[in-house]
């Protein structure tokens, strides 16, 4: 198990890292989830000494991670890149090698992963070669190569087709399953909310939300609510006064904030019409989102709602 | 893993990667083709081809052995023909068919004076008059022999006796060049590495198994080895040319150049392969390595400058102080070696003092390298990258 404790880091006035802490269990997935530059790569890059935190912890198991940890680990870092003119199968088994992995078994490995990503015919090809979207399949390689038990993938589905999402979800899945855990960063909150167990939101650096989908998707205390009225007098959305998500003449999808707001609402649509139909659930993933990352960029509100 | 295996890895992925290169085999091909070309060409300038020396007219008695006899001494041979008449002989000369021509033994005809022909040439005809004036003058053929063989020429005495110094000046300026283009080229393998691996931020995924001091480490060792193999491969092909063209610089190709030669090769190689590496490791991208890494082509431009100086000229006060100063140091000191005016506890102590320099200066590096190399995102000044937290 991962644990993040408290890291912080800061680049001259840049407080890129506040006061985070995450952790990554065996066989869960984690989705860490941000505007660009809320402090993402940093956290991940941490992890592999690749940053220095000025403050907090990282601990693999209960103990700190060293150096003699990454063997362990495997990361796609956000900047992609690899040798241009070195073989696909030549890499992936070097990159297994400073691993630790045993040069003929490192070999064999790299040859089996890049098949099983369909790039069996292609082992002894300069990477540069290769299309694009075969590269990122060779650097998925590279960090699964050594078997890691802690998955850290950075964008990972950045730049890729469709067919390789769903490769990619299921390698994941296949790998969790198996006892890896996995921590990965993207910005497409649909695949998120697919594959994830858990989530952390961080904006500015810091966290805003985490837990379970169903809790981040509770944590602002927010409802999506939808509201139908058969035969009205007027427009629905004139009599409701409130920001509304979608509307049309006899519907209104909104997020309301508290019980009175619903009551109100509830009030506000009878004297349109019969309402026909009431009824909320959870916002979603994205809706939350935008709520806490909107939230966040307004200082005082953040103050308020997150602590 | 061990920091050793760590490394032994990497070292060996750096050969592998330039052992297969094109540019690598190319650029070692070429410079064996060109030292054997250096020794071609020498050996055919050299080359013992006749002198073609024509006769037109009465030539006095003996002359013509008197020639023979001096080509034998000269280790030179003549190809002597005779022209009907002086018209023709000129003729051949200005065609380059003939060398000279000696008219009715009198003169000596050639296109333009050429010492080497007057200086041979000349002695065989006066003596051969000598004897003939002599004879004329009553004395019998068999005195005048006598008296011939009882003046003896001026004995030689050599202080310095050096029949190989020219072939030994000549080793020297080709062990300065050779060296300097080895650790020119070395560094820019370094530099072209680092930069290679900073550009495709390949580093990122490299640094998040493997120290950057171990990569710096397995990337230095690499290509050292791979110079070590090609000083050592210029080396033997400079030995095997010069005794396949016969040349008399083989005697200067010493066992002691050779193996200092390699020492040196080591030295000066850490020294700027040090400094291409932190300096390739400040800048993402190949334009701010201009820049960055100026200055240093330059000063290396000028060491290099100093020691081919110094070559020509071992024995001044330049060539001592840049034969010593580490930076001109693994140039110039072969050079000395090579023509044997450096004594041996200079070499051993310009050694030393270019070891301690370089050991400091890869320090140094190696905490510039360690600093900036993770920095993909923005070009870094020497200064900034030193302070910068690690």
């Amino acid at each position: 198990m991962l644990d993040i404790a408290d890291l912080t880091k800061s680049y001259g006035e840049l407080l890129a890292v506040n006061d985070v802490s995450l952790s990554v269990a065996r066989g869960r997935i984690v989705g860490f989830v941000g505007p660009n530059g809320a402090g993402k790569s940093t956290t991940m890059r941490s992890i592999f000494g690749l940053v220095e935190p000025d403050a907090g912890s990282i601990h693999w198991d209960g103990s700190p991670v060293t150096h003699a940890h990454l063997s362990r680990f495997g990361y796609m870092p956000e900047q992609r890149g690899l040798y241009p003119k070195m073989r696909i199968q030549e890499q992936v088994a070097f990159f297994a090698q400073l691993k630790g992995v045993e040069r003929k078994e490192a070999g064999r490995r790299a040859g089996d992963l890049l098949d099983s990503l369909g790039l069996g015919d292609r082992l002894n090809d300069p990477l540069e070669k290769l299309s694009h979207g075969n590269q990122q399949r060779v650097q998925l390689a590279v960090s699964l190569v050594n078997d890691p038990e802690l998955l850290v993938l950075d964008e990972p589905f950045n730049g890729l087709d469709p067919v390789a999402v769903n490769t990619l979800q299921d390698v994941l899945e296949e790998r969790v399953a198996n006892g890896s855990g996995a921590l990965f960063s993207s910005h497409q909150l649909d695949l998120v909310e697919r594959i994830c167990d858990e989530i952390v939101i961080i904006v500015n650096g810091s966290i805003q939300a985490s837990g379970s989908v169903a809790d981040v998707r509770a944590s602002t205390g927010q409802r999506h609510l939808t509201v139908t009225v058969d035969r009205p007098l007027m427009p629905l959305a004139d009599a409701i006064d409130r920001p509304l998500v979608s509307s049309s003449t006899s519907e209104a999808v909104m997020l309301i904030d508290s019980d009175e707001q619903l009551d109100q609402v509830l009030t506000q649509a009878r004297s349109v019409g019969m309402v026909t139909r009431f009824d909320y659930d959870l916002p979603s993933l994205q809706e939350v989102f935008t709520h806490i990352a909107d939230d966040a960029n307004q200082p005082t509100a953040a103050n308020e709602d997150v602590r | 893993m061990t920091a050793w295996q760590t490394i032994a890895l990497i070292t060996r992925r750096e050969i592998r990667s330039r052992v297969l290169s094109k540019a690598f085999l190319v650029g070692l091909l070429v410079t064996v083709l060109v030292i054997f070309g250096v020794f071609g060409i020498a050996a055919a300038v050299s080359s013992d081809d006749p002198i073609r020396v024509g006769l037109v007219g009465q030539q006095p008695e003996g002359a013509r052995e008197n020639l023979e006899i001096i080509g034998e001494l000269d280790e030179t041979t003549f190809d002597v023909t005779e022209f009907s008449t002086r018209s023709e002989a000129e003729l051949a000369i200005l065609d380059g068919d003939l060398d000279g021509a000696i008219v009715d033994g009198k003169s000596l005809v050639m296109r333009e004076t050429d010492p080497e022909l007057v200086g041979l040439v000349t002695p065989a005809w006066q003596q051969a008059s000598l004897i003939e004036e002599l004879a004329d003058a009553g004395l019998s053929t068999s005195e005048i022999r006598t008296a011939l063989t009882q003046a003896e020429p001026l004995a030689i005495v050599e202080l310095e006796p050096d029949p190989e110094s020219g072939a030994k000046e000549a080793v020297a300026f080709m062990s300065v060049i050779l060296l300097f283009i080895s650790i020119q080229v070395a560094g820019a393998y370094i530099m072209m590495g680092v930069f290679e691996e900073k550009t495709t931020k390949v580093v990122e995924l490299v640094l998040s198994s493997v120290q950057a001091r171990h990569l710096l480490g397995g990337k230095i060792i690499g290509v050292g080895v791979l110079g070590i193999v090609q000083v050592a491969a210029l080396a033997l092909s400079a030995i095997v040319a010069a005794s396949i063209f016969g040349s008399s610089a083989l005697p200067a190709l010493s066992p002691v150049l050779i193996g200092t030669g390699l020492i040196w090769f080591v030295l000066g190689y850490l020294l700027y392969g040090s400094v291409f590496a932190a300096g390739a490791s400040l800048a993402p991208r190949q334009e701010d390595a201009q820049s960055t890494l100026g200055p240093v082509s330059l000063i290396l431009m000028i060491s290099y400058f100093g020691a081919i100086f110094a070559a020509s000229d071992p024995e001044s006060t330049l060539a001592r102080v840049v034969s010593w100063l580490p930076i001109t140091a693994p140039f110039a000191m072969p050079g000395r070696i090579a023509s044997g005016d450096a004594l041996w506890w200079e070499v051993i102590g310009a050694m030393v003092l270019t070891a301690a320099t370089a050991t400091l200066v890869l320090l140094m590096a190696e905490r510039i390298y360690v600093r900036s190399i993770i920095h993909t995102d923005r070009k870094l000044g020497w200064r900034e990258a030193w302070s910068l937290q690690s």
